[in-house]
């Protein structure tokens, strides 16, 4: 080549050869297994990021969250006092009342002398009894 | 097995033949395209891989190919990117950027697996790994392929004067080595 044998004239005077070998009977095969590579990388369908779906789903998961943290507590539901309770007893007088349910919650309430049939019944006496009520159940 | 032109070959790939065509197309330049890339990254394994990536590539690109190059031209430009690109991934494995991929090379090039070349040629080749990949790049497309610097420019987007003179810097360097050792 003229243009090295200025610049490299012994580089010139070698005898170029590609001395870089593939194994025997590489290219026979080569391009079916080239043709299987691309047939196998056709079949996977690789998950693309979608923006659309991403955010949707992150702005569900956000109301959910702060529907979660802005519900009440269960203890803001059990803390109201007897008197509310007492209020909202004699305001749904018409509905069917368990006394049992009020039996039980008496005895299990903070008032710690509840804790047998006598207690209960001195408590209840002890209470203003709505002789309407008492009546009804007679 | 009847031979295609470019030109032929890209029109039976636009058909329902387009299989048949690109496995023409891989047999057509395969070897070329194998030598082009062992001369870069030494290993045939490595070279394997490369060259399956290179023509899974073609594959892809067919349908985008708009023939504003030749498809040689196409298909080397596809070639010498992946290739740089397995080397830059070699360097940087395990987040490691300093891993010494030419010694590597260099000892795959002793130990001649696959390699019929004589020391002469050994020591050329140790010599090439010395050049900046891209310098090595141009010297083989011009020393090996004889690829007229007009082709190169398209293939590497490099302009032909630079590529004129990254080639004799590389002869000139080459040279030196040879003489030294």
């Amino acid at each position: 080549m003229e243009e090295l044998k200025n610049i490299a004239p012994h580089l010139n005077q070698l005898l170029k050869k590609d001395a870089f070998t593939a194994p025997e009977g590489y290219f026979e095969d080569l391009p079916s297994r080239i043709q299987d590579c691309v047939i196998a990388q056709t079949k996977t369908k690789s998950r693309t990021f979608s923006p659309v779906w991403t955010f949707s789903t992150l702005g569900v998961a956000s109301v959910l969250c702060v529907l979660f943290f802005l519900r009440k507590s269960p203890e803001e539901i059990t803390s109201i006092t007897k008197q509310e309770a007492t209020t909202y007893i004699n305001e749904n007088l018409e509905q069917e009342f368990d006394e049992t349910l009020l039996a039980d919650e008496l005895i299990t309430s903070d008032n710690k002398t509840l804790t047998s049939e006598e207690n209960l019944e001195e408590y209840i006496l002890n209470q203003d009894i709505d002789e309407q009520l008492l009546r009804e159940e007679i | 097995m009847a031979t295609y032109s470019d030109k032929e070959l890209l029109e039976m790939l636009r058909t329902d033949q387009s299989s048949y065509a690109f496995n023409l197309l891989v047999r057509k330049y395969q070897n070329k395209i194998y030598a082009h890339v062992r001369r870069i990254v030494i290993d045939h394994d490595d070279a394997n891989d490369v060259i399956q990536n290179i023509f899974i590539k073609v594959w892809k690109g067919l349908e985008k190919f708009n023939e504003d190059s030749e498809l040689y031209t196409w298909i080397y430009r596809i070639s010498v990117n992946e290739s740089l690109t397995f080397l830059k991934k070699k360097r940087t494995k395990f987040f490691i950027p300093i891993h010494n991929i030419e010694k590597e090379m260099s000892d795959k090039i002793d130990a001649g697996e696959h390699f019929s070349g004589d020391e002469i040629e050994r020591k050329l080749q140790k010599a090439l790994l010395t050049l900046p990949e891209k310098q090595r790049i141009v010297f083989n497309l011009r020393y090996y392929d004889e690829m007229p610097y007009e082709e190169m420019s398209r293939v590497l987007g490099t302009s032909v004067g630079a590529l004129k003179a990254s080639y004799h810097i590389a002869a000139k360097k080459i040279e030196e080595n040879l003489l030294r050792h």
